[in-house]
């Protein structure tokens, strides 16, 4: 089997040795390593797709995501060295007083698992934080999180603090967390809602395309 | 009354369905105590239950609503927040200590004894209502003492999670007990974690320990409950074969589809106002027509009308009261009457008319454009570039002005009112509906905007 789709395959099953290995090996065979990183996007996107279809659950993402950052780590650096550029940039945070980051690691690996880069803030981030964040980083999207509802009205502040420090129109803000719903963010504000880690990313690719 | 919530628990007939609403740290917004202060005082617990008892009107209430009870015995630390119930900082297992090392939690232990002392003053006082006892999940409280881990640890470890499981299974089956003896009525198991897990898992991990829960609180001559949060739809027929007597999930699960399969297995359900867009943020209309539909969908056979979960600390009181109307003055038979008219008044009152300019009078053509938003929507980006391209190209013949008009602006929901829109992205050329959901070539775009300069001039 081509070495490249073992890669994929193995990340799939979580098999965190074994992708490290492989990974290994295609860069002593000098496979380019936007190919080698291609292979990691790939496999992820079918662990994405099928979390989002209900075929797989939360813990098979997670060592599936395991097995992704085996390989992800080996070809970072030399991915900085060659000048490959990210699809985006994102700050990530689940909000203030919430400390639940499953959900948020979750959308935070299948974006870097498809080339975003993303800057994450943590649990129980401030508003505050955030714009800080937005300031020091300049991202495309600002993600917020939140599982506790009680704590989703706090997304709301955030993003009334980005607008008050005249941030609000440089980002993208999207939302998401268990209690969250398309109508919540329409009314909060945000640009975009999504039900789970996949449509995250489908989203924020599409809305990064339209905006530039 | 609480008759008529046991009588539909056992699927008995009854003439209105009940209603239980989940009053946790709300009950201290109804006494002007902060969630932190409130859920460590018996007194204000006893306080704030008593006032929810007597402006909602419910058959049923929980004592209280926080899932870090047990875990904060167990030794995780909480941080406090004053509009919610605290939330788990820090997981002892994870952090070194052993399993073998966590004693099993005694009546007398962290908060417990101030929950079980307002369990026992209300009850003394209010003889006609179900109280709930609520016990933190297994999944969840195995999750608060070993951290996420434990989720991949399910596929890596199982053992060590079949230990932590059981472990968290014992602690429910003890809270259930000191919920039994100081006179809970319904002892319900809060789990809401398990939407993260497949069936199978749930069937390998957690099916025993529900099962092994439900038959001590039935035991007991309780009626146990399984209350889930999330998109729990896959684990609801695991869960119903573990035969919880009562079964209660949130909006991310349809009534219809939750009353199907409950049904199967002669378990009640119960469900599922919205506690942000409807109870939070919603008015008493919105409140009153959402709990008539979950009514309707649902029906009076098993059914116990509650929102989602937890209410949230500032739910707006009326909102509240506004539902226990419908639970007690509107007959079962009126209720698709009741819905109609509610939505009717809801879009009369939430909608202005659009104040239309007069056209006539204009000396360019008004060139509206209805959008969800141009940058994150595509078709309405092209439908806005379709105009602007005819700006740039027809600048001086004939002249007209145009703007974006988008789905978050109040006006926005007015002019598609005003104009009768079916579909967006639109076209409306000086009040004209001229384009809906098809994006116009340049030439039908200046086709219509000279139509519409000409009519000026009649």
């Amino acid at each position: 089997m081509d070495i490249l789709q073992e890669i994929s395959d193995n990340l799939q099953k979580g098999q965190v040795s074994k992708v490290g290995i492989l990974v290994k090996q295609a860069l002593e065979d000098k496979i380019d390593v936007k190919t080698i990183l291609g292979s990691l996007i790939e496999g992820m996107g079918v662990v994405g797709r099928r979390f989002r279809d209900g075929e797989i659950y939360v813990p098979e993402v997670l060592i599936a995501a395991r097995a992704m950052y085996a390989g992800l780590d080996l070809i970072r650096p030399l991915l900085v060295q060659t000048g490959a550029t990210y699809i985006g940039k994102v700050v990530i945070g689940t909000v203030k007083g919430d400390l639940h980051d499953i959900g948020k690691n979750l959308v935070k690996m299948m974006m870097e698992g498809a080339g975003f880069e993303v800057i994450d803030l943590g649990r129980d981030v401030s508003p505050e934080k955030f714009v800080e964040a937005v300031k020091a980083n300049q991202p495309d999207i600002v993600g917020m999180s939140a599982l506790i509802t009680t704590t989703m009205v706090n997304m709301k502040d955030t993003i009334e603090a980005l607008k008050r420090a005249n941030l609000r129109d440089k980002v993208i803000v999207m939302v998401g967390g268990a209690p969250v719903t398309e109508r919540f963010a329409a009314e909060i504000g945000a640009d975009s809602y999504a039900k789970d880690a996949d449509t995250a990313v489908a989203k924020a690719k599409a809305l990064i395309s339209n905006k530039r | 009354m609480k008759d008529i919530l046991f009588d539909v628990i056992k699927g008995k007939k009854t003439k209105r369905v009940p209603w239980v609403p989940f009053v946790g740290v709300h009950g201290g917004y109804l006494i002007g105590s902060s969630a932190d202060e409130y859920l460590k005082s018996s007194d204000k617990i006893f306080e704030g239950i008593s006032v929810a008892i007597q402006r909602y009107r419910p058959d049923g209430i929980p004592v209280a609503f926080d899932l870090q009870i047990e875990a904060e015995v167990l030794g995780c630390k909480l941080m406090w927040s004053k509009n919610s119930p605290p939330s788990v900082s820090s997981h002892p297992l994870e952090e070194g200590t052993s399993l073998d090392s966590l004693k099993m939690p005694s009546e007398k232990d962290g908060r417990i004894p101030i929950i079980m002392e307002a369990l026992k003053r209300l009850k003394e006082k209010y003889k006609d209502i179900a109280f709930y006892g609520l016990v933190t999940g297994p999944l969840t409280l195995a999750m608060h003492l070993a951290g996420a881990d434990l989720l991949m640890n399910m596929l890596l470890d199982p053992q060590s999670v079949e230990k932590v499981i059981s472990f968290s299974c014992n602690v429910a089956i003890k809270m259930s007990q000191y919920y039994s003896k100081n006179g809970a009525d319904v002892i319900a198991i809060v789990d809401p974690t398990v939407s993260l897990i497949s069936p199978q898992t749930f069937d390998q991990f957690m099916s025993d320990a529900y099962t092994k829960i439900f038959e001590f609180i039935k035991s007991q001559n309780k009626i146990s409950a399984s209350f889930v949060c999330g998109d729990a739809r896959k684990v609801i027929e695991p869960i119903c074969k573990t035969y919880p007597d009562s079964f209660h999930a949130d909006e991310n699960v349809p009534l219809s589809m939750l009353r199907g399969t409950t049904q199967k297995y002669g378990i009640s359900f119960g469900g599922n106002i919205p506690l942000t867009t409807v109870l939070f943020s919603g008015n008493e209309i919105l409140s009153q027509k959402v709990a008539a539909e979950c009514i309707y969908e649902s029906g009076i056979d098993r059914f116990v009308l509650a929102p989602g979960c937890d209410l949230l600390y500032d739910t707006p009181p009326q909102n509240l009261e506004a539902v226990s109307e419908v639970v007690h003055d509107v007959p079962m038979e009126k209720i698709g009457e009741y819905i109609t008219e509610k939505a009717s008044r809801i879009v009369e009152e939430k909608i202005e008319p659009y104040k239309t300019p007069n056209y006539k009078t204009l000396d360019h053509v008004n060139v509206d454009v209805i959008t969800i938003n141009a940058d994150t929507c595509a078709a309405c980006k092209y439908m806005v570039e379709a105009v602007k391209s005819v700006g740039d190209k027809f600048m001086a013949i004939p002249p007209f002005e145009w703007s974006e008009h988008r789905l978050s602006e109040k006006t926005t929901l007015s002019m598609i009112k005003t104009f009768g829109l079916k579909q967006i992205p639109s076209i409306v050329i000086d009040g004209e509906v001229a384009f809906e959901g098809i994006v116009p070539t340049h030439d039908e775009l200046v086709k219509k905007i000279r139509e519409a300069f000409e009519r000026k001039k009649k």
